[in-house]
């Protein structure tokens, strides 16, 4: 009984890290259809930003701390406005590949600030709830339900935000067609720099809200971008649903492969998104065509 | 350097110099003066190599931070037997990066010697550059037992200008069993490693040694994570389900601190013991020690704050503390194994002026390496005929120790005869015969 | 404007020539690495430039090539180059053609994120499987043999290097030229109309990808005996896009473009690398570059040409 639940809360939990970190990344491209790589530049600043402010909180009002995640979220958005009108702007019409430089060298700038603000050394913080859950032999961290719960939040949020809001709508509608969008009188200009601050702001969200469970240290950034690749990749690029589904697959398979086949671990999501790619190449949620 | 200390400056430097006194051979005042008024006019160009940027930096990065520390002490105090010493820092990276930068160091820069390299992969890709520019390289940071080897097949021949500072993978997991056959007797054993090269060798290893030396012993579970794995809760899940006495893991950098707090967390530490190296990367996070840790056992390596215990081994205090006022830190491993590599160079330097009356050439000091014993913070280290130091480990039970972020309680010192291969053996083979 | 190109190409070409006998070791040691690294560009540019497809994962043909030489050597004892180059040549080119099949039903950036994620795979095999492979360790590589003589590092090295990237550059050249390489960029402009030209597409861009591979596979066989060290790292997201940025940094546009941005982009690294921050100069340098030189260096320099040849006409 502790072992089925330890499994599926971990299978649980696994999934709300790795939705959090790809949401964002699948926004984006809905609306800009780039990877962004500059993903991993915004969920590190979200790290370090939220390290930054834990720090200049006073130590009395753990309360208080929930203001970290929040302020790297808003701050971390705003980058991401700045960049998206600085930089990315001019780029709309350029081939996808110079887009994916751009992003590219931005990730390269961001980690050398960090290491010349925060340092080289990794960091961590405790958790910003230190309380637990306990239940016979089961003990639980309440700061990761707090983590699911955030993730959960949000895919309600975006789906609320997509299909019931006029914001929503005319995102999609950029998504589909832009020309036609602008015929409208919408400024698509404006709905993709929204969607990029809003991509941005979760991508720093999540960085703000993993700080305590997984540390980072300057880099941390792609190295987790390559886990929301594989992610998006076998969801299909662009689909927020996609994501959640693939993202609660994978949580699954690996927490129940390092109990059973802990050996094998390193080969687990490589064996899915074989298996997934081969069937259906455009991924599970996946619309493009060939 | 605080006064009431006891132990100086002067003395730090006096200790040093009877590292000479070791291998035979040493210098008097008047020597000294001597060799000093005729020193060479150019500087002595010291190069170091060690990771500034991605993961691994908390273990290589220390490195820089004490060289600068080093260098300018002794230049203030007339430097390197008269010679002024000229440091020059560079990231490592991956093995391209490395290969350049040993290029350029030895074709362009010139420089006399090198210290660092943190990765085994590099470290085993630069050394045949340092070998064939004959400049001397001291890996003070990569755990490979073959770096100094001619050829990584042959454990017979050995490289004339390679040396290596810290002991390798096979000592570092076979200290690890002893210590925990002498801590916890008959412990079941819980292993987590990342799934690399380094994590299944230290598995192997600290498995054969264990099994000789506490029979009853048993392991109780394998995982193998990725490197930088964000989340270890099913891990976690599999240790708590097999209720282990000690969960041994070899995790480096954010790894090692993420793995601890989320065992803290899960209750894991309250059950069972972590055998790891949490002690020093909590350090370079600048976090204290999580109280819940005291008593649990640290990896054993060369040194630890208080192991050496301070007040039989002054050196230890005088560079943790050199370490600490600078950096309000106790001294992280990468820092304290880059300063014994670079104090083992001063000593051969001495060793090799002893010998020849005058400022050595770099032939000269890369001879006067074997044989040679070294005081430094971590004790004494002597070279082999095969370029590798031996270096005492020291193992133990954290404790609070202020103003560092942990010390070491009922200190054990790890007989490095008993878990080094001599020199012409390939450890791993060696230590099956065990 | 045509004989100014020529003219630089000869002129490039003899400094090159002439180059070790002027610049000192290290100098040396990086035009091979560039010249070599040009190959891979080359290849990578066969596709992006020619058949409009950007690859993430040719790493995984530069590591193909280059751990068939360590592995032949650790295991088989061979060093012969004429017998190394083949080996990698279809090594690669069999690897191109497995994961060419999954890729090449992809355009646009569901290709690079296919390649990508088997470069990763691949680095994940060759770190797994380490009592084979060595692991994260690499395998040592000794000097190879050509005609049963040793070619030491430096000077015979270097012109080794060079004559393999003259072929490479040629047979590449030839490709582009040939009705294959027409069809390709064809393929590259207008994927339907060449569709009911009743040309199989996909077949093309596999081809592409095959002929692309075992390229980038030669200048892993070559790289290696340079570097002396086999690592998984080859296989890496990282070292591919490296090569991308070279073919970008000179430009996709012209088939000399990426030869160019090889030799810019070894040279700015290794003027960068010594700064304490060269990650944050570099990623400023690729911005700056993408934006203000959309054509690579090669493009701007041919843009600045004409106008200086307008004005003086």
């Amino acid at each position: 009984m502790e072992l089925v639940f330890n499994i599926f809360i971990n299978g649980i939990f696994y999934s709300s890290i790795l939705f959090l970190m790809s949401a964002g990344l699948q926004i984006i491209f809905g609306v800009l259809n780039i990877i962004n790589f500059g993903h991993a530049a915004a969920y590190m600043l979200g790290l370090y930003i939220c390290y930054g402010i834990i720090g200049l909180l006073p130590a009395d009002y753990p309360a208080l701390l929930w203001m970290a995640p929040i302020g790297a979220a808003i701050l971390v958005g705003l980058l991401g406005l700045l960049f998206e009108r600085g930089i990315l702007r001019f780029m709309y019409k350029r081939d996808h590949v110079f887009q994916i430089l751009v992003t590219f060298g931005i990730v390269l700038m961001v980690d050398d600030i960090i290491r010349f603000y925060w340092g080289g050394y990794s960091i961590g913080v405790p958790p910003l709830i230190d309380s637990m859950i306990e239940y016979g032999n089961i003990i639980y961290p309440v700061y990761n339900l707090i983590i699911i719960g955030a993730a959960a939040g949000l895919a309600f949020a975006l789906w609320f935000l997509f299909r019931k809001t006029d914001i929503g709508r005319v995102i999609r509608a950029t998504s589909l067609d832009e020309e036609m969008t602008e015929a409208m009188g919408i400024s698509v200009m404006r709905v993709k720099a929204f969607t990029f601050l809003f991509g941005s702001a979760i991508a720093g969200l999540a960085g703000g809200l993993m700080l305590p469970v997984t540390g980072g240290w300057p880099g941390v950034g792609m190295e987790y971008l390559i886990l929301s690749f594989v992610v998006i990749a076998m969801a299909g690029l662009g689909s927020v649903n996609g994501a959640l589904v693939t993202a609660l697959i994978i949580g699954m398979v690996n927490s129940l492969g390092v109990q059973y086949f802990p050996k094998l671990e390193l080969a687990f999501v490589f064996i899915l998104m074989a298996l997934i790619l081969s069937i259906k190449p455009s991924g599970l949620f996946g619309t493009h065509k060939s | 350097m605080k006064k009431e200390s006891g132990f100086s400056r002067r003395d730090a430097m006096k200790l040093m110099g009877l590292g000479t006194l070791a291998g035979g051979l040493y210098l008097t005042g008047a020597q000294r003066e001597a060799l000093a008024a005729d020193a060479p006019k150019a500087p002595f160009k010291l190069a170091v190599v060690a990771f500034s940027t991605g993961p691994a930096t908390s273990y290589g990065y220390p490195g820089h931070e004490m060289m600068e520390l080093l260098v300018n002490h002794y230049n203030q105090n007339g430097g390197l037997l008269g010679r002024k010493l000229e440091l020059s820092k560079d990231d490592e990276g991956p093995v391209a990066k490395v290969v350049e930068t040993f290029k350029r160091l030895t074709q362009q820069d010139k420089v006399d010697a090198i210290l660092g390299v943190a990765s085994s992969g590099n470290a085993l890709a630069a050394a045949p550059i340092a070998e064939e520019s004959k400049t001397i390289f001291i890996n003070t940071l990569a755990r490979t037992h073959k770096v100094t080897w001619q050829n990584p097949d042959d454990p017979t021949k050995f490289r004339k200008y390679v040396f290596k500072a810290v002991n390798d993978t096979i000592a570092h997991a076979a200290s690890a069993a002893l210590a925990c056959a002498k801590f916890f007797p008959g412990a079941k054993v819980a292993h987590v490693h990342p799934d690399y090269a380094y994590g299944h060798e230290i598995h192997d290893i600290f498995d054969t040694v264990l099994k000789k030396v506490d029979p009853k012993a048993e392991t109780v579970a394998e995982l193998w994570p990725k490197l930088f794995t964000p989340d270890y809760s099913p891990h976690i899940a599999k240790i708590l389900s097999t209720k282990p006495t000690v969960v041994f893991n070899s995790f480096w950098g954010a790894d090692s601190t993420r793995f601890a707090d989320q065992c803290i967390q899960r209750g894991v530490a309250k059950h069972s013991k972590l055998m790891g190296d949490h002690g020093e990367f909590y350090s370079t996070e600048k976090r204290p020690l999580p109280k819940e840790l005291i008593g649990h056992p640290p990896f054993p390596v060369e040194g630890l704050p208080t192991a050496p215990d301070p007040n039989k081994w002054p050196l230890n205090k005088f560079y943790y503390d050199m370490y600490y006022q600078a950096h309000q830190n106790a001294t992280p491993a990468g820092a304290a194994f880059t300063g014994a590599g670079f104090l083992a160079l001063v000593a051969a330097v001495e060793r090799a002026a002893a010998v020849t009356g005058s400022w050595p050439s770099n032939d000269q000091i890369a001879a006067a390496f074997p044989g040679l014993a070294v005081a430094h913070q971590l004790g004494w280290s002597t070279y082999r005929s095969d370029g590798k130091a031996s270096t005492p480990k020291w193992a133990g039970l954290y404790k609070e120790q202020k103003p560092y972020n942990f010390g070491i309680d009922q200190i054990y010192h790890i007989p490095m005869e008993e878990v080094c291969a001599p020199p012409g053996e390939d450890p791993l083979e060696w230590i099956k015969k065990w | 404007m045509k004989h100014l190109s020529g003219l630089s190409l000869v002129i490039g070409f003899i400094l090159i020539c002439l180059a070790p006998f002027v610049a000192g070791d290290f100098t040396v040691y990086l035009l091979t690495y560039a010249m070599l690294m040009a190959i891979a560009a080359l290849s990578v540019n066969l596709l992006l430039g020619y058949t409009g497809l950007m690859s993430f994962g040719h790493g995984m043909f530069l590591g193909t090539g280059a751990y068939v030489v360590a592995l032949m050597g650790k295991y088989a004892g061979v060093h012969s180059l004429e017998l190394l180059i083949p080996l990698g040549v279809l090594a690669s080119a069999a690897l191109a053609a497995i994961v060419g099949l999954f890729c090449t039903r992809q355009i646009d950036i569901y290709f690079s994120m296919l390649t990508l994620a088997f470069g990763e795979l691949m680095y994940a095999l060759f770190a797994k499987f380490y009592n084979l492979t060595g692991g994260t360790d690499g395998v040592r590589v000794t000097t190879p043999l050509l005609f049963g003589q040793p070619v030491d590092s430096g000077m015979p090295y270097y012109y080794l290097a060079l004559i393999f990237f003259v072929l490479c550059a040629a047979a590449m050249w030839i490709i582009c030229k040939s009705p294959f390489g027409l069809t390709i960029q064809a393929v590259r402009d207008n994927e339907g109309r060449v569709g009911y030209l009743g040309l199989l597409v996909m077949k093309y861009r596999l081809i592409a990808f095959i002929i692309s591979g075992a390229f980038t596979g030669i200048a892993g066989v070559l790289l290696v005996p340079l570097t002396g060290h086999a690592v998984p790292e080859l296989f890496q997201t990282i070292t591919s896009i490296g090569i991308v940025l070279m073919v970008i940094l000179g430009g996709h546009r012209s088939f000399f473009g990426p030869v160019v941005g090889a030799l810019v982009f070894v040279f700015l690294q290794s003027k960068l690398q010594p700064l304490f921050f060269w990650q944050f100069f570099l990623g400023a340098a690729i911005i700056c570059l993408v934006i203000f030189l959309p054509g690579g260096v090669l493009g701007g320099f041919g843009l600045w040409a004409r106008k200086l040849i307008k004005k003086s006409s």
